[in-house]
């Protein structure tokens, strides 16, 4: 492994709530934590190509293949573009990533080999050709601001989504640490005594918000943050402007432009790389959200921001979802491949990048500690609050990733991003 | 900002790639049914759009401001940030805050110097909230 290894640090909580001794000199001037979460693209897919440059970074092996519809084998390509492979929409509902991952077998001994990605892809268009650009990877140059983040501050090679299945059912556990036993994309509503990682917070005195886009674009929380607690909530000009100001909150969750539309000073484009909006753009974004933190310097020394993608969007990945704490609930068996689903395993692996100027350059947090959304509130409640026990035991069980901030003095070198 | 930062530059995404009449995707039409769910009695009073005439990314983030405008009223106020210079794509790399307030200053983001009083509105020239006593010689 080329990256330092990271061994965990034991916290020790104070009176006030934070971790006070025993700290690492980054979490004692940790004041603020920033949470990116981006859409619909697997690790392999965005970042799989690293392993070219640091093979500790768990990319795809060189001759990674899945099989095609007549028995073909389909090998990863580094032709992915920016847009107009992803069209239809790769299906990420449960039971057609239960197909990527176990290529379609139901047996009651099936082993996740992470080989169905083009057999279910050919299914919505039964054209090998078109099947075959699930299995296309970006190269690192492609996108200048996730790779150069991964390789200067730390990459995790294991974060899974939390379920195998679509966008608002992951969401909802960086939200919740849970996503009160639903599987899919029908709404439901969170259910005392699990309250969102921002009701923790403002009920402990700390400050929280969800930064949307803007109005056209929204949250995917209307149901239930926007609707019964819009003081949470704020815009990405307000982020951009809290972050000169020196203002921003303990904790903020920012969701990107969902849409191309129209706004007050001209036309917007979708910032989320939600396939098949133009990933150039949410890079762009990416870098916006990093620039904001970095240019104030003393912002930059307290802050810890984590980039991380909801689920992988129907798009091929090589690390097999392990099996994790059950959730609590039990699925609705229409939703889940017609049969009950325990919330056991996890979702396909996605990109996640931790930055922070107290962490050392070309980390790479290693397999073995594995990472999922619950690993947002848990980590966000352990630091600012400590003990809280009104959460699920998958919350409670979930990895952590603050220790990572683990240099004795913030680094001085520095760059940001500018237009060309 | 350290005087030795380093600049890495980023090819801007091509405006020609706009497309604001593609289709909705899943995850936006669900969200576009969710606020609507949440807001039906108001849609039924206003005689606004039926959800199955909902089918392009413009026609859902028009219904999404709509909805956004009730639940979060504040947002309308730093989402249109008046006079701004914005890049076409809406991603600012550059730090868009100091010309944003000299382009309005006292716009929203700006920190007010000292606490508004009733003695100072009259010099406001139209900014905050009017007194009652005008609305109410109005209506009479």
């Amino acid at each position: 492994m080329n990256g330092p290894t990271q061994e965990k640090v034991p916290l020790v909580q104070s009176n006030q709530g934070r971790h006070r001794n025993a700290m690492p000199a980054g979490l004692d001037n940790l004041k603020h934590i920033v949470v990116l979460m981006m859409e619909n693209r697997s690790f392999d897919h965005m970042l799989g190509a690293l392993r070219q440059k640091n093979p500790a970074i768990d990319g795809f092996p060189d001759n990674w293949t899945n099989p095609g519809p007549n028995g073909e084998q389909i090998g990863v390509q580094l032709k992915a573009d920016y847009r107009g492979q992803l069209t239809p929409d790769p299906e990420h509902h449960f039971p057609h990533v239960d197909q990527q991952i176990f290529n379609g077998d139901t047996s009651p001994t099936r082993v996740a080999t992470m080989k169905g990605f083009v057999r279910n892809y050919y299914s919505q268009r039964q054209d090998v050709n078109h099947a075959a650009q699930i299995m296309y990877a970006f190269t690192p140059e492609q996108l200048p601001v996730l790779t150069t983040l991964a390789q200067q501050f730390a990459v995790f090679n294991a974060w899974f989504a939390s379920i195998p299945g679509p966008t608002l059912c992951n969401r909802a556990f960086a939200h919740y640490g849970t996503s009160f036993g639903q599987a899919g994309m029908e709404w439901w509503y969170a259910t005392k005594p699990t309250v969102s990682v921002y009701d923790r917070m403002v009920n402990a005195g700390r400050t929280a918000k969800v930064y949307y886009f803007d109005q056209s674009s929204s949250s995917l929380e209307v149901p239930n943050l926007l609707k019964n607690q819009p003081m949470l909530f704020g815009t990405y000009p307000e982020f951009l402007a809290s972050c000169h100001d020196g203002t921003l909150p303990d904790y903020s969750f920012i969701e990107p432009n969902y849409t191309d539309h129209d706004g007050d000073n001209g036309e917007i484009l979708a910032s989320d790389q939600h396939p098949d909006h133009h990933v150039r753009e949410g890079d762009r974004f990416i870098g916006s959200i990093y620039n904001a933190i970095r240019r104030n310097d003393t912002l930059w020394r307290s802050t810890a921001l984590l980039i991380v993608y909801d689920e992988h969007g129907g798009l091929f990945d090589h690390v097999p979802p392990p099996a994790c704490t059950p959730g609590g609930y039990d699925s609705k068996p229409e939703e889940t491949a017609g049969f009950v689903f325990k919330f056991d395993r996890l979702g396909v692996r996605v990109p996640a990048v931790l930055v922070s100027p107290w962490i050392a350059p070309g980390t790479v947090v290693p397999s073995t500690r594995v990472f999922e959304h619950a690993s947002i509130p848990a980590t966000v409640t352990k630091f600012f609050m400590g003990q809280y026990d009104d959460r699920t035991d998958r919350e409670k069980q979930a990895e952590t990733f603050l220790d990572l901030l683990s240099l004795p003095a913030a680094r001085t070198d520095g760059f940001m991003f500018a237009d060309e | 900002m350290p005087p030795q930062m380093k600049m890495i530059p980023i090819p801007k995404t091509p405006a020609d790639v706009f497309d604001k009449n593609q289709k909705a995707s899943d995850l936006v039409l669900n969200q576009v049914k969710h606020a609507y769910k949440e807001l039906h009695d108001w849609w039924q009073n206003a005689g606004s759009k039926e959800l199955e005439q909902i089918q392009t990314e413009q026609e859902a983030a028009e219904f999404i401001r709509i909805v956004t405008r009730i639940l979060h009223p504040e947002g309308a106020r730093t989402s249109l940030l008046p006079g701004s210079p914005a890049p076409k794509s809406g991603v600012w790399l550059t730090d868009p805050v100091a010309s944003w307030r000299r382009a309005r200053p006292g716009a929203q983001t700006r920190k007010r110097s000292r606490p508004r009083t009733q003695k100072g509105k009259g010099k406001g020239k139209g900014k905050g909230k009017r007194p009652r006593t005008r609305a109410r010689k109005r209506t009479r």
